[in-house]
């Protein structure tokens, strides 16, 4: 049995980002594998110990505040749920949430975070959008950063992505993007949500889950998966050419 | 007097060139940055904002109070923005006197944007419909466009509240003189056992408590109340309290008829039949009568006939669910037994690049697993990504038909499709569909 942990997935529910667990649930079942899905949030107590993920999607500034001031009482759990290599992922503004540290300029008030990231969020009064495509694994990564959160990266903290274009501009090409601890702590800012629009970050997280690679998935809802990416990865690489070309 | 004449003129030329309503004000706002404030307005100017049904509203109070005979200036035709604003004001304005010629002023106005218009044009009232989740590429979320729209409520304007929306009704506690609205007609109550994509009234807007509801109209519209601070909906001063024969009954004694019978059109009649009464002041009766029958020739609804199949388009919005899961509910109450949908995405926007599709994910699309819906046909370059969040939903494999390519799609549409038609789509791509259903008619005609 392999156990997802949706964390406060009615509060936490920006960009359809429930439907990750979703994915990963009907990927793996699809591939003949036993899932559970239960949650973790506000009244609701999850099992840590018998989790193989643990999902964070995005909320607002608020929330992402009131979830940091929650969580602390699962951070031994979830402290020791990653050093036994549990598979954490966080997307959004919940990046927030693994930093040192989460300042919200709009009080000047800071908060220690959980700590798994060496950077530190800010979150400001100016929210911005853009479109990415990344690279990661020889592979291009797409979404959206639809955020108000800053976020600074300290030297010893390594990149999940590189960006490669920003409709937005905020990011450099060349960049990093998102935060990685080790194989199995993944957080970027990228909604889409992230897996639903790459199939094959889908995979990479399935496989990981299931132990072994997977038999390709034939199923309709699958193919129209991938030919909405290939869809989408040309109207963005158009969209990038045309703004470099002024 | 020369930014006047000055903006009547530019507003005369730009009508013909198909740029008369926001240019003008744009080029006198850089002349003549004040001259907004300096206008003589009338004691009643109404705004009207929200993410859903303003521009309804906005027609709805205006014919109301035409037809009582008042002058009105409006910006009905959309352009709600300052620039468009300004235009409209300026050029409706005697240059001697700087008085704008009306007995009333309606304004639409963009959620965000109310922090610059109201800035320089106070408005005596202001109906705020609802905060839904809309265009977040824009808006980012609920909670940021409730914080922008803040900033543009005058302390002095008196508010007119969706009493059924717990995030903009908020705006009224502790405020006196704010008027609420509301819809009460169980026939227009959602019926149990919807399961929604995500819910907006899960969680107190106030204090963060978990809010429950005596009953729902759509989605997190409905009777409210947060068992931790004690916020609940409060007490309509008017509401559509049933519905009798098509028709709804407002404050339990007026009938009123509306062009479609369904939650969202009902909103929009009682926000503004309230406007007309509590903030133009006309008598209830009258004001009822004033209503009864209205049609809004705004295209929202298009009715059509397809190889002898009923249709009907229905102008929705992307990247808004709310107003997606409106269309949905009235394909699934639809009196006929089977029922085809087509949905089409190309393009999120005229303005931005925005090809997210997340919202896709917020639409109750996984209704249309309901036995009814016979056939779903997807369309549009994004509409693999709309089959995918569907049969994820659990729309059945053999229901859908996914052809990205339009004119294939209007095929389709004419061949396939059984019982009757319900088209939604965005005003981005509505003639993707109405030119070719056109041009189908055409050929089908010689």
């Amino acid at each position: 049995m392999i156990n997802i942990v949706t964390a406060y997935p009615d509060f936490l529910d920006l960009y359809g980002e429930y439907s990750a667990a979703k994915l990963l649930e009907r990927r793996l079942t699809d591939a003949g594998r036993n899932v559970r899905v239960t949650e973790l949030g506000f009244g609701r107590y999850s099992d840590l110990e018998a989790a193989d993920m643990v999902y964070f999607g995005a909320g607002t500034e608020d929330r992402i505040l009131a979830v940091l001031s929650h969580i602390r009482l699962y951070s031994e759990q979830l402290k020791a749920f990653v050093e036994r290599g549990g598979l954490l992922e966080a997307s959004g503004s919940s990046m927030a949430l693994f930093c040192r540290t989460v300042t919200d300029t709009r009080d000047g008030k800071t908060y220690e975070g959980l700590g798994l990231f060496d950077a530190e969020a800010v979150i400001t009064p100016k929210r911005r959008y853009g479109e990415l495509i990344c690279s990661y694994s020889g592979r291009k990564v797409i979404g959206a950063v639809n955020s108000s959160v800053d976020f600074l990266r300290g030297s010893g903290q390594e990149a999940l992505f590189t960006v490669l274009w920003d409709s937005s501009g905020r990011f450099q090409k060349g960049s990093g993007e998102g935060f990685r601890a080790g194989d199995s702590v993944f957080a970027s800012e990228i909604t889409g949500p992230l897996i639903c629009r790459n199939p094959f970050l889908l995979d990479e997280i399935a496989e990981k889950l299931a132990g072994e690679k997977l038999p390709e998935c034939r199923e309709l809802w699958y193919m129209e998966s991938l030919k909405a990416y290939d869809h989408a990865l040309d109207v963005l690489l158009k969209e990038a050419r045309l703004k470099e070309e002024g | 007097m020369l930014d006047i004449l000055t903006c009547k003129l530019l507003r005369a030329i730009g009508a013909k060139i198909g740029r008369g309503s926001s240019l003008p004000g744009m080029i006198c706002r850089k002349i003549w940055p004040g001259s907004l404030k300096t206008l003589k307005l009338p004691e009643k100017v109404i705004a009207v904002t929200g993410s859903n049904g303003k521009t309804s509203t906005v027609a709805m109070i205006c014919e109301i109070a035409e037809k009582a005979g008042l002058r009105v200036v409006c910006n009905r035709e959309g352009s709600n923005q300052i620039e468009g604003i300004t235009t409209l004001l300026l050029s409706s304005a005697d240059p001697r006197t700087r008085k704008v010629d009306a007995d009333v002023v309606i304004l639409e106005s963009d959620e965000r944007f109310c922090q610059y218009t109201f800035k320089e044009v106070v408005p005596s009232h202001m109906v705020i419909t609802n905060l839904f989740r809309d265009q977040l590429t824009r808006n980012g979320h609920r909670e940021f466009v409730r914080g922008e729209l803040r900033k543009g409520i005058p302390d002095s304007t008196r508010l007119i509240l969706n009493a059924n929306e717990p995030l903009s009704c908020a705006f009224g506690n502790g405020r006196k003189g704010t008027s609420y609205y509301g819809v009460s007609a169980p026939e227009l109550m959602e019926e149990p056992g919807i399961i929604h994509a995500y819910d907006d009234g899960a969680y107190c807007p106030i204090c963060g408590g978990k809010m429950e509801y005596s009953y729902r109209i759509s989605g997190h519209v409905g009777a409210f109340s947060c068992g931790k601070c004690g916020y609940a909906s409060p007490k309509a001063d008017h509401e559509v309290t049933g519905t009798e024969d098509g028709k709804l009954i407002i404050d339990g004694k007026w009938e009123v008829a509306p062009q479609i019978l369904n939650e969202a059109f009902a909103q929009n009649i009682i926000a503004a039949y309230t406007a007309a009464v509590e903030a133009i002041g006309i008598d209830p009766q009258k004001a009822a009568e004033l209503i009864d029958g209205i049609e809004l020739d705004n295209g929202r609804v298009v009715e059509f006939d397809l190889n002898g199949h009923p249709g009907r388009f229905m102008l929705c919005k992307h990247e808004n669910s709310m107003a997606y899961n409106g269309a949905i509910s009235t394909a699934l109450r639809d009196p006929s037994e089977e029922v085809t949908v087509v949905f089409i995405v190309d393009r999120l926007s005229r303005k931005y690049v925005a090809n997210d599709m997340s919202w896709l994910w917020d639409v109750d699309f996984n209704r249309f697993s309901d036995p009814k819906v016979k056939k779903v046909i997807l369309s549009g370059g994004f509409a693999h990504d709309a089959a995918a969040r569907m049969l994820v939903g659990g729309v059945q494999e053999e229901k859908l038909i996914i052809e990205p390519d339009l004119d294939r799609m209007m095929t389709a549409v004419a061949e396939r499709s059984e019982g009757t038609i319900y088209v939604m789509t965005c005003f981005t791509d509505q003639y993707k569909f109405l030119d070719r259903l056109k041009k189908y008619g055409r050929e089908a005609a010689k």
